[in-house]
């Protein structure tokens, strides 16, 4: 298992799909660097131009441009993991480039785990270490950091872990395309549950309001999402959303349920197992 | 010593369309086995069959005695795809090193074993390019590489010469010498017979999913003879009489060309002749070679089965 792990890992290293994916990551960051530097001379120029030391609501700019910074991250890592995942099995059969594999000794679970864990560290990498960079370019630049960078930085991962598990389960019996177009639905399905939400309590809906929490346990993506920016925004912030009607489409205001959490890790473990077991029926 | 291959009966539906309708084979270890059948007769479903990768619907089969699931059982087997597309990032010698590894053999081992199979395959010196870089021929020869590396003791090679040119056809004739002179058992699939007929000890023909014969490759050969016959007229009396002692592949007024399955057949042949009254001028018998006997294997059935 570690052998189909280690040679993923190397497989990504490899091809040319990560440069490419590592060069756009650089050009998004430095884009979203290049706008909080001008963002920050405004700031700047406000602050001389009334006399003070400081703009005084910088401190709270600079958190909503985090959160939005980080919103990107977390959706580009989203497709990266469904990028890298779409193919890992059902590309392969197709190209025929599994069945030396998969003869020798070898279980198909072994093949599926260390599959799942090469691109699982991969997709987690990728997620939190673009998302600690925006952060610690941020903090560089003009010395902004989110109350709680790390457990917000740990669920990302998790949606991106959670994601590729899903990609993966769907490579074990769809064709590489409609696996992608899948993944993308679904995702965009848990999206739609979370604006959903925000428009059930906005319009006082409970069946939309039940639908949406329906979705945010089924496909638990978004959900994710609120709860690691939670631990993005400060105190006064949460106590003002808490006052208007609760689950914003782009931010949450409360913590990660443990419960929720306990959720995933059995959802994650459930869709692999589920994928071992289609794979190893399977006719290769 | 078990049997490197036993099948009992090997049955498998696609969707409702049988692709293997019942294949029953006992390959010897240390044997060259051709498995021969026109396209889409059943032989690679048989084949990943006999490598797990394919379950079957109905029937038995063992691989050295074993399941082909069992995971011990695999280290000794070896397999070239009759669609073969490796990993073409990697070059050939890491390639070889992978594969090596998931065998489960030992670096040092695989140093060694590594430049002797790339010498053996023709590969040597084109180790360090990428496989993507190679030639069609060159990757055929790279995957047979992989499927001898670690020295198996039951090889199944699926149309393992179909890219390659003629040097290297023989080449891959000699390695399956080699393969045979160290014991290991070989399953070819080929479709190129003059080969097949080179190299293999024993030979079975599916056709529609079944074996329609199967047998030691001289005795085979044996069994069928085409016969000339020469006479002076070929009345429709004779010409019924030699219908039913072998079947008709050609006639004229003055002479017939015959199938029959045994040189018994020859005196009664002339029997025939002579109590139709009819001179005899030549009857002369000629062994079939193994392209014409797939032929005359395979159309009969299809005759069998339009009447
Ligand atoms: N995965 C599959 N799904 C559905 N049908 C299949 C599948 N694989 C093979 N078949 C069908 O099974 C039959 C036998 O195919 P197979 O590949 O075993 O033939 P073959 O003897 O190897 O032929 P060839 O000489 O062309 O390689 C064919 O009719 C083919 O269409
Ligand atoms: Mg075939």
């Amino acid at each position: 298992m570690l052998k189909v792990a280690r040679f993923t890992l190397r497989e990504a290293a490899r091809k040319r799909l990560l440069f490419a994916l590592a060069l756009l990551t650089v050009l998004f960051l430095a884009f979203f660097f290049y706008g909080v530097y001008l963002q920050e001379q405004a700031f700047e120029r406000r602050a001389r131009e009334a006399g003070l030391e400081r703009f005084p609501q910088a401190e709270f700019a600079w958190m909503f441009v985090v959160l939005m910074g980080l919103y990107m991250v977390n959706f580009l890592g989203g497709l990266v993991s469904v990028f890298s995942g779409v193919g890992s099995l059902s590309g392969e059969l197709e190209a025929g480039t599994l069945h030396t594999v998969l003869t020798k000794p070898l279980s198909r679970a072994e093949v599926v785990l260390g599959k799942w864990l090469g691109m699982s560290l991969l997709a987690f990498a990728y997620m939190t270490l673009t998302g600690g960079g925006l952060l610690l370019g941020t903090w560089l630049m003009v010395g902004y950091l989110p109350p709680e960078p790390l457990p917000a930085l740990g669920l990302m991962g998790l949606n991106a872990v959670l994601l590729l598990t899903l990609t993966l389960l769907g490579s074990s019996f769809l064709p590489t395309l409609t696996n992608g177009i899948g993944q993308v639905v679904l995702y965009g399905m848990g999206w739609t549950g979370g604006i959903l939400g925000f428009i059930a309590q906005f319009t006082n809906t409970p069946l939309l309001e039940r639908l949406s929490k329906a979705s945010t346990w089924l496909i638990p993506t978004d959900a994710l999402w609120r709860f690691a920016s939670y631990y993005l925004q400060s105190p006064e912030l949460l106590q003002l959303s808490r006052q208007g009607p609760e689950g914003n489409p782009f931010a949450g205001n409360r913590p990660a349920d443990p419960l929720f959490l306990l959720w995933v890790g059995a959802y994650i473990v459930a869709a692999l197992a589920l994928a071992v077991w289609i794979f190893r029926k399977r006719d290769l | 010593m078990p049997a490197a291959i036993r099948t009992a009966h090997l049955r498998k539906v696609f969707r409702g369309r049988p692709a293997v309708e019942d294949v029953s084979l006992e390959v010897e270890q240390g044997e060259v086995f051709g498995f021969l059948g026109p396209n889409g007769a059943g032989k690679t479903t048989t084949v990943k069959m006999l490598l797990g990768l394919t379950y079957p619907t109905a029937g038995k089969l063992e691989v050295l005695g074993h399941s082909p699931q069992d995971k011990e059982t695999r280290r000794f087997i070896g397999f070239l795809p009759e669609m073969f597309r490796f990993h073409d990032w990697l070059t050939g010698e890491e390639f070889l090193r992978f594969h090596g590894e998931l065998y489960g053999m030992e670096a040092a081992e695989l140093r060694r074993r590594i430049p002797e199979v790339l010498e053996q395959v023709g590969l040597l010196g084109r180790e360090r390019e990428r496989i993507r870089g190679y030639s069609k021929g060159m990757q055929q020869r790279i995957g047979l590489a992989q499927a001898i590396l670690h020295r198996p003791r039951l090889v199944f090679l699926d149309e393992p010469t179909s890219a390659l040119d003629p040097l290297g056809r023989r080449e891959v004739r000699e390695i399956i010498g080699q393969l045979k002179a160290q014991g290991t058992t070989v399953f070819l699939n080929s479709h190129l017979l003059s080969e097949v007929e080179q190299t293999c000890d024993r030979i079975a023909v599916v056709h529609r999913g079944r074996v329609v014969r199967s047998g030691r490759m001289g005795e085979l050969l044996a069994e069928r003879l085409e016969v000339e016959l020469r006479v002076d007229a070929l009345s429709p009396g004779l010409l019924e009489r030699l219908k039913d002692l072998g079947t008709l592949r050609s006639t004229d007024g003055q002479g017939a060309v015959l199938e029959v399955d045994s040189e018994a057949k020859l005196p009664r042949l002339a029997e025939a002749i002579f109590r139709s009254g009819a001179q005899l001028y030549a009857l002369t018998p000629r062994r079939l070679s193994l392209e014409e006997l797939f032929v005359s294997l395979v159309s009969d059935k299809v005759e069998r089965r339009g009447a």
